[in-house]
Parts: C-alpha cells; structure tokens; sequence
C-alpha cells in the first residue's frame, strides 16, 4: 500500500481525543440519536515494539454521538490489563494475535501463565441487555460506561484465560448473547455458551485439531459451526515459542467440516466435510425446509491472514485478497451441500440489518467492504450487494479507505435498505478522517464529518440507539 | 388499428426474457463407481478458470453422499448456458481431490462428455463442455481410477 495509508492506518499510535462537537451540516438526520462507535488498533507501538499484525494493536473506541443533527466524537484506548500494562510499563506484557512480548522461552512460559493472552477486546462490539460489551478473541470481553467508553468490568466464559478462545461475533437473540469457544488440551472443543453469569453451555463438539474461528452461524433452529483446514496441534500453543497465530497451519490434506446443531437437543443433526475454504465471517444463516442455509465470506486458503502483518501492509507492491461471497445450502434428509457464488465483488467485513434480517431467508441487501481492483492494496470501496439480483451499487472515492460499513434504519423503515449507513474512512489524500453517511437506498453521499484527527483502520462497528 | 392490436397481443403474450425461468435440472448418472466408500463432490464451471478440481473457481459445487451402486445426482435451477461438470469419488470423505506429488489423481473422477484424459492431464475444459438449453438435462459421467 501506499506509504501514506500505511503511516497514517497502521504504522503509528492514536492519539486520545476528548469530547468534541464536529462541525456538521444541515443534512445529518435529526432522527438519529444514538452512537456510532467504532473499535480496532490504537497503538501498534509498545515501548520500542512494533507489533506484527493488524490485528495486534492495543484496542481503541472511537465514538461518534448524534443528537439531534449535532455530532460529538471522542475516543479511548481500550481499558484492560494489556493497554494500562502498556501504556504504564511501556512494554508489552500479553500476548497479542501475532505478537509476543520480547522475553525468551521461559519469559513467555511466565508471561503466559502470569498474564495469559491479551484482554484487549479490540475486534467487535455489542450491546447485551442493558449492557455494552467490547468483544475480542479471547475469552475475555470489556464491559464498558456508552457514555463515558470508560471500562464498567471484565465478562469471561468461566473458563481458564490460558487455553480457551472465543468468536468475535456473539449472536444476540433478545436479551440474550450466544458465544462459541474453543476449548484446547488434550481433547479440544468448540462449545456455544450463553454469555450469561454462569457461561452456560448450550453445546458441544469435539475436534482433533481446532480450527482458528472468528464467527458462527446461527439460525432460529440451528447452530453452525464450519472449521476450516487452518488448524493447530493444541500443544503447540503451550510448547511452542511463537505467538497465537503462528501456531495455525494450512492443511492441504482435508477440507472444511460443517457441524450444524439442534438449539432444542443440542445435538448434531448434520456433519460433513466438504471442500477446503477459510472464512473469517458469516453473514447470515437461516434455516429452510431441507435443513439449513447459511452465507459467508470465503477465501481458498488462509492467505489472507498473512497479507494483513504489517510488513505486507507496508509494502507498496503488494495487494490484499478479496473473500468472494458463497452460500450454503445444507440439505439434511439427502445429505447434501450446495454450494453457490453469490456475488462477483471482493470483499470484507459485510454488514447486514442484523436486528431485522438474522436468521431470516429474505434479506436481501450485504453492505461490505470491497476491493476496487484485484490489485488494491486495501479495501478502498464500500459496495452494496443485492443477493436477489446480483447487482451492487459502490462508493469510493480517490485516496479514500473506508471502514466496516453499518446499516442504521430509518425510524418508519418498512423497505429493508430504508436506512442510511454509516462508515468511518481515512482520507489519504487530505490526511483526516471523516464520518460517512450514505443513503443505503441509492448509495448517494447525505454528508461527511471531518473528524480532528486522522483515525486507524479499525475492525467493526456498531450503531446503538439512544 | 388491426395492426396496433395484433402488436399488443404478441406483446404480452410472449414470454418475458427477465423472469428468472431460464433454468434447467441436470440429472447425472454416477457410472463405474469403484465402491460407495464416501461422498462424491461436483464441480460445475462455466470458465475454464480452476477447471478440473479448483473448488473456488467453480460457479456451483454440490457433496453428497452416496446411496447406490449407480448415482443419480441432481442440479436444479441452473441457468441455461455452457457448462463443464467435474465430479471426484471423495473415498475419504476429506472434501479434497487427493493426488499423487506428480499431481496423478488418487480418487475416481470425471468429466461430462467423458472425453478421453490426455496422456499427462485431465481432459480440455472444452471437450467437457455440455448445453443447457431445456428443463431437464440426463447425461452420464463415467468415473476413472488410476489404480
């Protein structure tokens, strides 16, 4: 990518910001209150240590608040063990994706089994309940103040903080969240826990080589869980010197398994190995009269995680790769799996109307993030894919990246893309940021808010209403 | 006036080219099938693009068990157009077309048309290729086992 992008989204701290109304337009709806937030990286400098991945940085929340046409923005390392262990120590002390902190084997036994892995819940975000949540990979989430983004407490499965790890995407049906974990030692499990006071577990399945996991499927019947070849020998999470991710491989030799499990028996009803795929996200999973659909952003193999280290990102010959959009179509009685493209566009990170849409064989409409060309170094477009026709509508603009786009509904919307999304992207070209909002209907820009500082690439988003 | 009337008949009598009828089933019958060990995989390609075995290129991909001697998969709701169809006997139910280093198939496999494997490689995509042009399609894919 270019030198700039990748000075002013990765290469670098984030600065704080304190409460600061923008400068807005007329044209911000006076309908919206709530806030926009945004988590992801803040600092990819610990002391003197670059860490490794996007996906390591100490998490930050970056808050855009509506009220009444008006827009305040502030934002905030994160508070957990790892940012004030940073932030105070200058030094890396947890164990980050792709980065360990500097110490030799036994230093890192000690820092394991000490410290553990990271309570940076940078990844996602969600609201359970009356409660707000920063969500990560580990097993421990962030309970955070919406009003002040300061952290409340820490929400973990009950489970060892050494050995387990969890999904980024719970899925929230009423008042309640449901997780899956990875349980590793000598017989590995994936279980679906609520994310209750007692983590209950709903299910089980037990594998031999536990597959990285970012998302689950879940429909009103049924979970799902895919575990693609990219997997690991648990003990060498313990007995290798090497940080999380190093320790997956790529199997040539097997292909991805489907489970898909009855929410009343809490059994398996489906179990096949069908062809090799990663996947970070599903995008929607429902069930139909012969079991089971569900869509998700695949890719061949796991190279992707390798083109998002930062030596890659920084590297202005090289390209990402785009998922391409595939559905599932899990047939139980004969046994069967259809597989389908949904759409040609590249990309990462869809959103759909989650509230409205989960688990339903209607939806239509994924906003993502796309690629311009094959040979883009970062997602430079925001697309708008109609599965029904297999038609998108795009955004973009020259020297501009944006984020996770997120769908927010009108407040009389019936038409499922009656809505506005909004989007935080980094303006290479100007170096700032601004907040994006676009008429999901038509794509056509209603206004950007220049917001005080250039913002990092982050991860996901969330709109929470007042 | 006749005349304005006869247009607007042939109008809304003939058929609309956008409603999504232009689709057809394809029924493909298993032959030599060396055992009922496993699953079989398809692979249906529009483009020669990751022809024979290369699952993400491949426009539809079905798995599914066998039941008989002499399966009978079928494809339905597939645009009307040009297809080569691949299918792999997954005699251990890995989801991977296992090969040799030297890239020879270890599994049963297929091609529509069964056109004859060339002396180091899979058949041309285009020998493959079959018409999809009315609701339903039959056609036979003779399985090949380098033992």
């Amino acid at each position: 990518m270019s030198r700039k992008l990748f000075e002013l989204g990765f290469d670098r701290n984030q600065p704080q910001t304190n409460r600061i109304a923008l400068k807005v337009d007329s044209q911000v709806p006076t309908w919206m209150s709530g806030s926009f937030i945004r988590n992801g990286p803040g600092m990819f400098y610990v002391g003197k240590q670059r860490l490794n991945h996007w996906f390591d940085g100490v998490g930050m929340l970056h808050k855009f608040e509506f009220d009444q046409g008006k827009v305040n923005y502030e934002s905030q390392l994160l508070d957990c063990s790892a940012a004030r262990a940073a932030t105070n120590e200058d030094r890396l002390t947890y164990s980050e994706f792709a980065t360990d902190p500097c110490w030799g084997l036994f230093g890192r036994m000690r820092s394991m089994f000490q410290h553990g892995p990271t309570d940076s819940a940078k990844v996602n975000l969600a609201k359970i309940g009356e409660q707000y949540f920063a969500l990560g990979e580990t097993t421990m989430q962030i309970e955070f103040d919406i009003d002040t983004l300061e952290s409340i407490g820490q929400y973990n499965f009950n489970q060892p903080k050494f050995g387990t790890s969890s999904t980024a995407h719970p899925h929230i049906v009423g008042q309640e969240a449901y997780n899956m974990i990875t349980k590793y030692g000598p017989v590995n499990h994936y279980q679906i826990r609520k994310m209750d006071k007692d983590a209950t577990k709903c299910a089980s399945v037990k594998t031999l080589f536990p597959s990285y996991m970012h998302s689950f499927g879940m429909s009103e019947r049924y979970y799902v869980i895919a575990e693609s070849p990219f997997t690991v020998q648990s003990l060498n999470l313990i007995a290798a010197n090497r940080p999380f991710i190093k320790n997956f491989k790529w199997n040539k030799k097997r292909g991805t398994r489907i489970w898909v499990i009855d929410q009343k028996s809490n059994q398996v009803v489906f179990k096949q190995e069908i062809q090799p795929f990663f996947f970070f996200h599903f995008v929607n999973t429902f069930d139909t009269e012969s079991g089971v659909t569900f869509d998700m952003v695949t890719y061949p193999d796991a190279e992707v995680i390798q083109s998002y280290y930062l030596e890659n990102l920084g590297n202005p010959d090289t390209s990402i790769p785009g998922g391409v959009l595939k559905r599932f179509d899990c047939n139980f009685s004969a046994g069967e799996v259809n597989i389908s493209q949904l759409s040609n566009v590249l990309m990462e990170l869809p959103h759909i109307d989650y509230d409205r849409y989960n688990a339903k064989s209607d939806y239509r409409y994924i906003y993502t993030l796309s690629l311009t060309n094959n040979n883009s170094s970062f997602y430079d477009q925001i697309a708008k894919i109609d599965i029904n026709t297999n038609k998108s509508i795009f955004w973009n603009q020259e020297g501009c990246f944006p984020g996770e786009p997120v769908f927010v509904p009108s407040p009389q919307s019936k038409a499922e893309d009656d809505g506005i999304l909004v989007t935080l992207v980094l303006d290479t070209t100007n170096e700032s940021s601004f907040l994006l909002l676009l008429d999901a209907s038509s794509m056509q820009e209603i206004t950007k808010i220049i917001a005080p500082d250039p913002i990092m690439i982050g991860f996901h988003g969330q709109y929470f209403k007042n | 006036m006749k005349i304005v009337f006869i247009f607007l008949f042939v109008m809304f009598a003939m058929p609309d080219s956008t409603e999504a009828t232009d689709t057809g089933t394809v029924q493909i019958q298993v032959d030599n099938l060396q055992n009922k060990k496993g699953q079989l995989g398809v692979l249906i390609f529009k483009a020669k693009s990751g022809y024979p075995d290369q699952h993400e290129e491949a426009y539809r991909s079905i798995f599914t068990p066998i039941n008989d001697q002499k399966p009978i998969i079928t494809i339905k709701d597939l645009p009307y157009g040009d297809y080569t169809i691949t299918i792999m006997h997954d005699e251990n139910n890995n989801g991977v077309f296992d090969k040799t280093i030297f890239s020879v198939p270890k599994e049963g496999y297929g091609v529509s048309n069964n056109p004859e494997p060339r002396t180091f490689g899979p058949p041309q995509f285009e020998e493959g290729m079959i018409k999809i042009l009315n609701e339903l399609t039959t056609i036979k894919i003779k399985l090949r086992y380098h033992d």
